[in-house]
């Protein structure tokens, strides 16, 4: 970007100058207040009182409590071994992403992606069909009988619900290292392992370790995996909701929900500072002169293979999810019927809720998400700073303490939001605030000063410039926030099943209802729904933003 | 291009404000927890809307306990009218706390309705009896229990045999209601509090998984992940019937629940919810839920559900339900202590 010449009233020289222009600009200063305000409540406050409703001897007490150490040891396990799987996963199919020589790249970027879509328990629930002891594949095909409870096969399934995520973020930076690097390296004598060594790798070696952190996340709050195929394995998201579910007892879910609190932070605050450039750029085309050099055949066979089966094995679960939306009983009888689907029915009034309440939720984000942006960006308001803060950090709070926290701030009786819709929607916009405002922040750092310079000189107000020059430009990357925070929601399981009361019952929870009745088929067919509509949405909105491609849930970059 | 977009964003602001406005609109209506499978109480609530005229609003969840740690949990201010479904061992503990309306409904008169199915100070009512039985997935059975010559097992005391260890799938006594009356019935069975959990100890050693649900005790078994299982007779009957994988063995001293419908005290709708309780008990909703949900109704004059061994047959085994009741929490606490935070 080039430098700022002129003296822009935000970003005045001394200080003196400085707070009195803010003053100049009461509505601005108005606007900025009233976000810190939303902010404040909506996303500090639950945080405050999940952390401090337990008394301070409940936590001293912990370490008591085996099975609560067990599952604080458990989840550690699970998101180093997790973490470990996905990014190499994500690493070795984001290498044959990147080169031009893959075949068939689109379809496996494709397959790739659609776990990104599906609500969460989606691949754990398929898998108990497919793989499971008598799974369709596991016993009708091998003839083996292998048990899915535990957490191996919760490692399987995390691995392949999350890889997508450390394969785009992967895949960027692979995508920008310059292939005329790799071409000189090769008229120097590089063989294909010398260039890998010395400069594929290094250069991406921040992005890996950032998927690598942004997986950690995940895996960390992953909530609904365990709650279907985890068995009899603790594990802190799941006890607290068990806590919650069984007992009614707050006292330990929120003592549970805090301890996941501190890793997720720090995990947070590794990525986003020690790791990442914090380049905000949304994805476009990234074209190049010189081709990459073509890969040695022992190496494209073997990524075609391994790509192929992590395909083939996420093809399968989700066909898994959709034959047994059209089959009377899985497994036993596979005469095809249309009958799941008058249960789905019944559950249309819920598939309407989880669709309206992501639209308004990815709405009220999107709009939350630019105004601070802009605020952000241009330093219009005194505390950026700490505007930008509180807009990113629920990106560190697990789905499982966002919604323990809203159940103690607004769901309590007496409180007038308890238990409606709006309650849920907030709960969504204020959990997803962090994407839409890193594509925001993105799209903005992409528009030169100068336009809003001139049109600060020919009299416009600061908002004036966000509506007619910004938001024209950064419109795409608006669609992607809101698409983004729409996806979020709808698949979103650990944090509406704290907050569903009788008005405001989403797909996820009658999903989970139906797989705890026994119902697998008639779960298969509302998944099956929910998963068509979503990716409906979803392509409509990426026809309309004239293919800004920005790939739900990737947090930085 | 700008006036489309604008176009655009104005028909879908306007579409989600319609609908969250057309989801905020009041309706007579009721709202029910309903313990209970899917297929019923759709067609329950079905047939009580064209009767009445009356909507219903339902959170439906397999896990009596889960829904009476709900109602508890929003006893300053009811959401709901009516607590439908599991055993009146969930009922009872809420009316002792004040949680609950009583009332009395004329049709248990004029259908002379057994006394033992009301609760004398009008707490519930029942509308269904339901026993437990015993599952099994018959491929491993055979292969693995059949095999060394162990006969399938008649009484629960059969599931101890060292065969079944880690081979077992039973519910959460916490949440799921059959596993409360299983768990309390031991302490009848053995003949005291002491001996009744000995016997549950020595059970867990055979136990796989607890499920949060009754019904997911037959999710994990017909797909084979445990041999055998406790449950409900109506979920496993109706799961045999769907040919899913499943065999079902009344053991002769088994426990039975009664299912009860309350009135949640404060509720929206509590007229509604009077109407409800007067419609599940009438002729109609009883054939209904003997039909769908393999359960043995409360009136005489309605025919027991076909496929399942006749009430009569049924053998019971000492079971006292004011026990149960009153020490519900208790017990359950208990159960949590020695057994469930152990595993």
């Amino acid at each position: 970007m080039f430098p700022d010449s002129g003296i822009h009233p935000a970003t005045a020289v001394t200080s003196g100058w400085r707070v009195r222009a803010f003053f100049r600009e009461p509505v601005t200063l108005t606007v900025g207040f009233a976000l810190g305000g939303l902010l404040a409540v909506f996303v500090l406050l639950p945080i405050l009182q999940v952390i401090t409703f337990p008394p301070l001897q409940d936590y001293l007490h912990l370490p008591e409590n085996s099975r609560w150490m067990r599952a604080t040891s458990n989840t550690f396990r699970m998101v180093l071994l997790s973490t470990c799987t996905s990014t190499l996963v994500g690493f070795l199919y984001a290498l044959a992403m990147t080169r031009p020589d893959f075949p068939a790249r689109g379809f496996f970027r494709l397959v790739a992606v659609l776990p990104l879509f599906s609500p969460p328990f989606t691949i754990g629930f398929s898998y108990l069909l497919m793989f499971g002891r008598f799974g369709v594949i596991t016993h009708g095909l091998f003839g083996l009988e292998v048990s899915i409870l535990g957490w191996w096969s919760l490692w399987v399934v995390q691995t392949l619900s999350n890889f997508p995520y450390a394969a785009l973020a992967i895949e960027r930076a692979l995508a920008a290292t310059p292939p005329t690097l790799e071409a000189a390296a090769r008229d120097l004598g590089g063989g294909w392992l010398a260039i890998f060594r010395t400069i594929t790798l290094p250069l991406a070696r921040p992005a890996v370790a950032g998927a690598a952190l942004l997986v950690a996340i995940y895996v960390l709050a992953d909530f609904a995996n365990p709650l279907i195929i985890g068995g009899d394995f603790p594990l802190l998201a799941t006890e607290a909701w068990y806590r919650i579910d069984g007992w009614g007892d707050l006292r330990g879910a929120t003592l549970l929900a805090a301890t996941l609190l501190p890793p997720a932070v720090l995990l947070f605050v590794a990525e986003r500072y020690w790791v990442s450039r914090r380049t905000y750029a949304v994805i476009g085309g990234r074209g190049s002169s010189l081709d990459r050099p073509p890969m040695p055949g022992l190496l494209k066979w073997f990524l075609l293979a391994f790509c192929g089966m992590i395909a083939g094995l996420i093809l399968s679960l989700y066909f898994g999810v959709v034959a047994g939306a059209f089959t009377r009983t899985w497994g036993v009888d596979w005469t095809p019927t249309l009958a799941q689907w008058y249960v789905a029915l019944t559950k249309a009034d819920h598939i309407r809720n989880s669709l309206v309440f992501a639209a308004a939720a990815g709405l009220c984000g999107t709009v939350l998400a630019t105004i601070a942006a802009y605020l952000v960006d241009q330093k219009a308001f005194p505390a950026w700073r700490l505007l930008d803060a509180l807009c990113v950090l629920p990106a560190a709070v697990p789905g499982v303490f966002f919604g323990i926290g809203y159940l103690l701030v607004f769901n309590r009786p007496g409180v007038p939001l308890a238990g409606t819709a709006l309650v849920l929607i907030l709960a969504f916009t204020f959990h997803n605030l962090p994407f839409s405002y890193q594509i925001a922040r993105a799209g903005l750092a992409q528009i030169h000063q100068h336009m809003a310079d001139a049109a600060a000189d020919l009299g416009a107000f600061r908002f004036r410039i966000l509506w007619d020059v910004h938001l024209r430009l950064i419109f795409p990357a608006c669609v992607a926030a809101w698409t983004t925070a729409f996806v979020n929601s709808v698949t979103n399981l650990s944090i509406a099943v704290f907050l569903v009361a009788g008005g405001n019952q989403v797909a996820t929870f009658s999903i989970l209802g139906l797989i705890g009745d026994n119902r697998l088929e008639a779960a298969s067919a509302v998944t099956t729904a929910l998963l068509f509509v979503t990716l409906g949405v979803v392509a409509a909105a990426w026809r309309f933003s004239r293919g800004a491609r920005v790939i739900p849930g990737v947090l930085s970059g | 291009m700008r006036r489309q977009s604008l176009m655009l964003i104005g028909v879908v602001l306007s579409a989600t404000a319609l609908s969250l406005v057309g989801l905020a609109e009041a309706q007579q209506k009721i709202v029910i927890y309903a313990a209970q499978d899917e297929k019923t109480t759709n067609e329950m609530t079905r047939m009580f809307t064209e009767e009445t005229k009356i909507g219903t609003e339902v959170i439906r969840v397999a896990a009596a306990g889960t829904l009476a740690t709900r109602i508890r949990a929003e006893k300053a201010a009811p959401r709901a009218d009516i607590f439908m479904g599991g055993s009146v061992e969930f009922h009872e503990p809420l009316a002792t706390d004040g949680l609950v309306l009583p009332y009395r409904s004329p049709v248990v008169e004029q259908a002379k309705i057994d006394p033992a199915y009301v609760s004398p100070q009008n707490y519930w009512h029942g509308f269904f009896v339901n026993s437990l039985v015993i599952i099994l997935n018959p491929e491993r059975f055979q292969r693995e229990i059949a095999s060394v010559g162990i006969a399938k097992p008649k009484t629960w005391d059969d599931l101890l045999n060292p065969v079944y260890r880690k081979k077992v799938i039973a519910g959460n006594p916490a949440t799921c209601g059959g596993a409360y009356i299983f768990s309390a019935l031991q302490i009848f069975r053995q003949g005291g509090e002491a001996q009744g959990f000995d016997w549950l100890k020595k059970l867990d050693g055979q136990i796989l998984q607890y499920t949060p649900t009754c019904p997911g005790t037959i999710t994990l078994v017909t797909r084979g992940e445990g041999v055998a299982g406790i449950t409900w007779a109506d979920d496993s009957i109706e799961a045999m019937l769907e040919k899913q994988p499943i065999e079902v063995i009344f053991p002769p001293d088994t426990g039975a629940e009664i299912g009860g419908i309350s009135i949640i005290k404060g509720g929206p709708n509590p007229e509604g919810a009077k109407k409800w309780v007067d419609f599940a008990l009438g002729k109609k909703a009883q054939a209904l839920k003997t039909e769908l949900g393999f359960t043995y109704p409360v009136r005489a004059d309605v025919d027991p559900p076909k496929n399942v061994p006749p009430l009569s047959a049924i053998r019971l085994g000492k079971y006292d339900r004011k026990f149960a009741i009153e020490n519900r929490d208790r017990l359950t606490k208990k159960w949590e202590a020695e057994i469930g935070s152990k595993r």
